[in-house]
């Protein structure tokens, strides 16, 4: 092998570099998905044989909601005896780009129904690969009203319907109330403005000598998206009439100056590393005294340390009123190419039913009030989540959401490591965003 | 010397000598019939799974391809894109700066551990397996293990520094620490170039050195004069598969990163961002005129680096 290097010829170099130049689609993209879902994949790709009758539906949830979607799934499949359910986890199916599903719909194997991030609909529909259901609603007469208008707005775009919202969610400020009584703060009065938020965690910080042992706040951890801060700071990211990205409106320049001045008065690499970037939930760990968090971040802390004592309330803003948060969450859709979308579509209306929609509660939010009000009656830290909901933001309904996603957490990151400044930060965005949108 | 090759041009290494170099391709092909259709199977699988997809990504490069959609042809846009694309350059620096940090060190690392790991002595089996331990690690676990071990707060690295005094760095907390840190995660499994290593050690005859000794040769005169010149093949082999390994990097800082290249962008690389392209943004046709720029460069590079191997790798028997 290393001897023929001395009579190498040009079509050999060329090869080496061709197989390892280019071909790191297959192998390199394996390496980060978990692959041990292959076999199923491939079973599921193959339903054809009785089709009409055969309903496959992929998720790619584990744990609580995995179990929580099969309980639903399960009742679907004992209410409707005569449409054969075929459940298939797959792993990373719209998390990182869902490549396999991408390329079961490319390569017109799709499954009838899939449990969607609604947060991707809209490119998908843009690009022609998830099924239309509008007609299929007013046929069944599904009321609108039944979801939480941001659940319900995430699946329509260009006015048409493609899918069903199943689930939700919604962001608060998570507090430590041991913390707070030991920095002398009363534990029944959380912060209410952005000044208070401030000086609050001031006095939550904990320094030993050089190093931080705890922060009070850090904002962008956990559910601190930019998209939370723009709205609570009564910014806006879309405008319906020009159908613009306005990620630099002035409220969300503010809110990124906020942030980035926020860094600046403590030691943003500590921050950072106490952050996503440990992959553990900071708060729950007690190195934060602060955090916003959605339903999902309750249930973190639990199993993470069950003896932790914390409130929650709503994320302050600037004034301490008009209060606000976000709403995102699944739905399950038909793609395109789907065998079977009449059974499809049973297995959708079922999933907004009632029953099935207790079972998701278990995992999520339903996106039914009444489910709600019946499931978390005596949770208190979801009650507080579900007071806020009804008039929750959406993300923009756009085809370059992810595009637009990436980018303002690009700028966070960058405007809180002092890498530019916000007012340029968020033009860049909603230049490339907006030139983006007029491409696709 | 000159080398003349046969007619048939299967980039194999091999060579006959023709001697005349008279005789007709089908001649050739003629008497090469039972080679030909031993090697169909391996044929077959090239021109099926990496001919068809080379040639499809370079159409795909100048069209707007979506995966979903079959697009449009767009002529060169994709590549004027790419070279307004503050992330597409941003991707190339950080690329660059970790393949020039990295290479030269796995190389030093390696080549290092590969001569203690050749002294012959008792147990050195067992080293071997203990450096050769961490590439049988899947990137996402290493990711995962790291990123505990090198937290600045409660890693076990950092309280290691504190409890001798040091102020441990941010390590992945920061974008000047962030790249550094991963080409200390990397050096921890370059077992897989220690072997080669060490088999190109073992293949360097003993004559030499039974000679070195009787001329009263020194340890460190026979590692400069003897081991190290007609290393330089295994040298140079890596070498060329480092740049390329480390032009690729992705799994270990998209696991780090959960894909973002966080902090402040630093840790975005090259593949991260074609991948970013592909399957997130659904553009392939941008994505695959990437795919094409990068092997455009390693493409260069590789053929820099055979150019001069001519002055500096030494082959024994010549």
């Amino acid at each position: 092998m290393i001897r023929s290097f001395q009579t190498v010829r040009p079509a050999a170099l060329l090869s080496i570099a061709l197989s390892a130049g280019l071909l790191f689609g297959c192998s390199q993209a394996s390496e980060t998905a978990g692959t041990s879902n292959g076999s199923s994949a491939n079973t599921a790709a193959s339903g054809s044989a009785s089709a009409g009758k055969t309903v496959t539906f992929w998720h790619d949830k584990t744990g609580v909601a995995g179990e929580a979607i099969t309980a639903a799934a399960n009742a679907f499949q004992a209410d409707h005896p005569e449409i054969k359910l075929n459940v298939v986890y797959v792993a990373d199916l719209t998390v990182g780009g869902g490549q396999k599903l991408l390329s079961a719909v490319a390569g017109g194997t799709a499954p009838d129904a899939v449990f969607f991030d609604r947060f991707q609909i809209a490119s998908w529909a843009d690009q022609g690969a998830l099924v239309d259901v509008t007609d299929r609603v007013s046929a069944d007469k599904l009321d609108k009203n039944r979801f939480y208008p941001a659940a319900w707005n995430e699946v329509v775009y260009k006015d048409r319907v493609y899918g069903l919202p199943v689930s939700t969610d919604g962001r608060v400020l998570y507090y430590n109330k041991d913390h707070f009584k030991e920095a002398g703060l009363d534990p029944e009065k959380p912060p209410a403005t952005i000044k208070e938020l401030e000086e609050d965690a001031a006095k939550l910080t904990v320094k030993d000598g050089g190093t931080y042992k705890r922060f009070g706040l850090i904002p962008w951890s956990t559910q601190g998206n930019f998209y939370t801060w723009g709205w609570v700071f009564g910014g806006d990211f879309y405008n319906t009439e020009t159908g613009e990205v306005t990620a630099n409106n002035p409220k969300n320049v503010e809110a990124l100056q906020w942030l980035q001045q926020f860094a600046n008065k403590y030691d943003i690499s500590a921050m950072q590393s106490l952050s996503d970037a440990s992959k553990v939930n900071p708060f729950a760990a007690g190195v934060t005294s602060m955090v916003i968090g959605n339903n999902l971040t309750s249930a973190q802390i639990r199993d993470a340390n069950p003896k932790l004592d914390f409130g929650v309330t709503a994320i302050p803003t600037p004034s301490g009123q008009n209060n606000v948060t976000w709403s995102g969450g699944y739905s399950v859709v038909i793609p395109k190419g789907a065998k079977n979308p009449d059974g499809a579509w049973e297995l959708l209306k079922y999933f907004t039913g009632d029953k099935a929609q207790e079972e998701l509660a278990k995992a999520y939010l339903s996106v039914v009030h009444s489910v709600n009000e019946k499931v978390f009656k005596d949770d208190p830290i979801n009650t507080r989540i579900l007071s806020v909901l009804n008039d929750a933001r959406w993300r923009p309904v756009i085809p370059q959401g992810q595009l637009l996603w990436n980018e303002l957490q690009s700028a966070m990151d960058l405007a809180v490591n002092n890498k530019g400044n916000p007012q340029e930060l968020l033009d860049g965005v909603t230049d490339k965003v907006n030139a983006a949108l007029k491409g696709s | 010397m000159s080398n003349i090759y046969s007619g048939t041009d299967m980039g194999m290494a091999g060579r006959t000598r023709t001697g005349t170099g008279k005789r007709s391709i089908r001649q050739a092909l003629r008497k090469n019939r039972t080679g030909w259709l031993f090697v169909t199977p391996w044929l077959l699988g090239l021109l099926l799974f990496y001919v068809y997809p080379l040639v499809s990504s370079i159409i795909l490069s100048f069209t707007s391809y979506s995966i979903l959609k079959a697009g449009s042809f767009v002529g060169l846009q994709n590549y004027r894109n790419l070279m307004g694309d503050g992330v597409f350059w941003a991707s190339i620096y950080n690329t660059l700066y970790f393949a020039l940090l990295y290479v030269p060190l796995s190389l030093i690392c390696s080549l290092a551990l590969a001569l203690l790991l050749n002294t012959g002595r008792r147990g050195i089996g067992f080293y071997r397996t203990l450096f050769f331990l961490p590439t049988l690690v899947p990137l996402v676990a290493k990711a995962a293990i790291w990123i505990w071990l090198l937290n600045p707060q409660f890693g076990l690295v950092n309280q290691a520094l504190a409890a001798i005094g040091i102020n441990g760095p941010p390590w992945l907390g920061s974008d000047s620490w962030s790249k550094p840190t991963l080409v200390l995660m990397s050096l921890w499994a370059i077992g897989q170039t220690v072997m080669i290593f060490v088999a190109g050690l073992q293949d360097i005859s003993r004559d030499y050195y039974d000679a070195a000794a009787v001329d009263g040769a020194r340890r460190h005169q026979t590692l400069w004069r003897i081991t190290l010149p007609l290393l330089t093949p295994v040298l140079f082999y890596n070498l060329i598969m480092g740049i390329i390994g480390s032009f690729q990097v992705f799994a270990l800082p998209y696991s780090l990163t959960g894909g973002s290249g966080a902090p402040a962008g630093s840790l975005m690389f090259y593949v991260m961002y074609v991948y970013q392209n592909a399957f997130l943004y659904l553009k392939m046709g941008y994505a695959s005129a990437m795919a094409w720029i990068l092997f455009a460069l390693i493409a260069l590079l590789t053929a820099v680096i055979f150019a001069s191997s001519k002055k500096w790798v030494h082959y024994q028997g010549n």
